[in-house]
């Protein structure tokens, strides 16, 4: 039984811990986090020790693997940390705020003999992963287009989403999800484009369109939006010569209940699934780790989503089209 | 009010017809077409008059409705207006900037009405967004996803030297004529686009696309004018805009009022569509401006300034740079 150390008591955080629930072969040992109460609690929520560092953690409870889930501007830092004290590293995406960090990260670990998976959570999304399915049975023929929308309100649970040094905006945090799943369907991108709006234009948040031509020439259009005025959605269509693929996550729910409630009646939807998303990452990793094979994500590949990614953002910046060597 | 038909190279010619003969004020004339073949099959069809020449058919109307192949839209428009004669354009109004001028020219010169035929400017839900947008309750608008896809449409839509250009001369025009339609006064000052031939690359002309804008109020926007709609696809195509104010969103879907009907006929699913037919709107605000002598909502100048768009649009993805649009 493999021992995970979580470090990063946030929402995601939150996230991880809930998902370990059910993994097989590993099991949740602690949580650290500078903000000690945020640790306490979670740590409680799940029967764990809490920590107020990575280094407590470590010494108190051994584990073999830490999970980071912090603020992307620290995940350089913690995961060099981790790999140095021998640790397999787990780290939410995206991967860093920059290609060198992310280097930092990838030669940490190959040093230390550990490895690195990066939360790319869409390519363990039961829907996600059904699309590229499709692609690579060749049910669309040879794909054309491809439209991926990911919106939502402006992340209000945590201040540090906000600032673009610490987050690096809307397309860096969520859009990225898009790319790297743009990515791992259609090979590299050959050319990107974008346009952002954000704060100073009036907007609760940032909003962005990238336009991406791959090299495989499938031309793609990502919307990644923290501007909406409610809920979050996200969109996928793929158009090929031999067929159309669409998924909106507005539409896709199994049941939907309308309880009578006192006064007012109250609405929720819901799709259910054995296990979720993060559950699949994180058993992926465990199983990698108990295998001694390569993760689906490993740095290498997450640190080519972040430079599709920062290369968006410095296109929306400059005006000027950014072209891949 | 006396309309004929000038061509029905364009398959919008067929709905414009029927809503010509539902309109109480007007007079379905007769039909010219460069195609003999097909002007007199489509006149024995609609019950109206075959004429052989157009200057026939210019001479015996008050007005025409053109839909020639996009090339062919200046010649005939200029020779309607020279006869004092009212015109409603298919769009795009023309392939090339100067006869697009020209067209606008020409109708003022003759103190006529051009009307280009944007028909999604009378989609009652479209209608009902630009209601939206001047009530304020979106606020301030900030960014304008767009999509007006559709199926491959053959013919001369696919010969260059006819339609100008392929999915992206085809599909641009309407959403970026919405666009300026919602924010009056807003023009495109930059456009960056992808183009290419991905979905029948036995057809040499471009199919697919992605444009980006920027317009000069600041407003950012994105269109997909691809011909992207495989044959199983359950329609032909779609108008969509997903438009961000600082107040909130209101995402359009022109055609989403439909059923959805699986026949064992077709062995495809379809969506037949319940909604208000633009065309009639569009036709009977043509029809009511020149009867009642008021200038038209979507004029030359209108259609001249989306076809830029698209040109722009061209020349940006052989640069692979974004291009200013400068007039």
């Amino acid at each position: 039984m493999l021992k995970v150390g979580l470090v990063g008591a946030g929402g995601i955080g939150g996230v991880h811990a809930q998902a370990m629930a059910a993994i097989r072969g590993a099991r949740l040992v602690g949580v650290a986090d500078a903000r000690v109460e945020a640790a306490h609690k979670l740590g409680e929520q799940f029967g764990v020790s809490h920590y107020s560092s990575l280094e407590e953690l470590v010494q108190a409870e051994n584990p073999d693997i830490i999970d980071i889930c912090l603020p992307t501007d620290l995940h350089q830092e913690f995961v060099v940390r981790a790999a140095e004290l021998g640790k397999h590293v787990f780290c939410e995406k995206p991967m860093a705020r920059s290609p060198e960090e992310a280097q930092q990260m990838v030669e940490a670990c190959r040093q230390a003999g550990v490895k690195l998976m990066i939360g790319h959570v869409l390519r363990f999304s039961p829907e996600y992963r059904t699309a590229k399915q499709l692609v690579d049975e060749g049910r669309l023929g040879r794909v054309g287009t491809v439209r991926l929308i990911r919106e939502g309100t402006a992340p209000g649970w945590s201040s540090w989403f906000g600032d673009k040094r610490r987050s690096g905006g809307v397309l860096l945090d969520l859009a990225i999800h898009d790319m790297d799943w743009l990515r791992w369907t259609f090979g590299e991108a050959e050319r990107v484009y974008a346009k952002m709006a954000s704060v100073e234009q009036g907007l609760p948040g940032d909003h962005g369109f990238v336009s991406i031509r791959m090299k495989s020439g499938v031309i793609a259009h990502v919307t990644g939006s923290w501007a909406q005025a409610d809920g979050f959605r996200t969109f996928l269509e793929i158009a090929g010569t031999g067929g159309v693929a669409t998924f909106d996550s507005a539409n896709i729910h199994s049941i939907r209940t309308t309880l009578r409630g006192e006064g007012h009646p109250q609405h929720s939807a819901e799709s259910p699934l054995s296990s979720n998303a993060y559950a699949n990452e994180l058993q992926h990793f465990i199983d990698c780790v108990e295998a001694g094979t390569e993760p689906l994500v490993n740095g290498e590949d997450a640190a080519k989503s972040l430079q599709l990614a920062l290369a968006a953002i410095r296109s929306a910046e400059s005006g000027q089209v950014v072209t891949f060597v | 009010m006396k309309i004929g038909i000038i061509s029905f190279a364009h398959m919008h010619a067929y709905s414009y017809a029927q809503a010509i003969k539902k309109n109480p004020n007007s007079e379905f004339i007769g039909i010219t077409d460069d195609d003999p073949e097909r002007g007199r099959r489509m006149a024995d069809e609609l019950g109206t008059q075959w004429f052989e020449r157009t200057e026939d058919l210019i001479a015996a109307v008050d007005a025409v409705v053109i839909c020639s192949e996009n090339a062919k839209h200046a010649g005939y428009t200029i020779a309607a207006a020279n006869a004092g004669k009212h015109i409603l354009c298919e769009k795009p109004i023309a392939t090339t900037v100067e006869d697009g001028k020209a067209m606008i020219e020409a109708a003022q010169r003759n103190a006529v009405q051009l009307m280009i035929a944007f028909p999604c400017r009378f989609s009652t839900a479209a209608m009902r967004v630009k209601e939206q947008i001047v009530s304020g309750q979106l606020g301030t608008l900030v960014a304008i996803n767009g999509t007006n896809r559709g199926s491959m449409p053959g013919g001369w839509f696919v010969q260059r030297p006819m339609s100008g250009g392929g999915a992206v001369m085809d599909h641009t025009v309407h959403v970026l004529d919405m666009m300026r339609w919602y924010m009056p006064g807003a023009e495109v000052t930059e456009v960056y686009a992808e183009v290419d031939n991905l979905f029948y690359p036995g057809v040499d002309i471009d199919d697919s696309g992605l444009l980006t804008f920027a317009f000069d109020n600041g407003v950012i926007a994105t269109l997909d004018p691809s011909w992207s709609r495989s044959k199983s696809f359950p329609v032909w195509g779609d108008v969509t805009l997903d438009i961000l104010g600082t107040n909130g969103t209101s995402k359009v879907d022109l055609y989403k009022q439909h059923l959805t009907l699986h026949s064992d006929d077709t062995m495809k699913t379809t969506e037949p569509f319940f909604g208000d037919d633009p065309d009639q709107g569009l036709v009977d605000h043509f029809i009511d401006c020149v009867v009642n002598n008021q200038p038209v909502s979507v004029n030359g100048t209108d259609g001249l300034r989306a076809m830029e768009v698209a040109l722009a649009a061209y020349r940006s993805a052989e640069l692979k740079q974004p291009v200013a649009l400068t007039r």
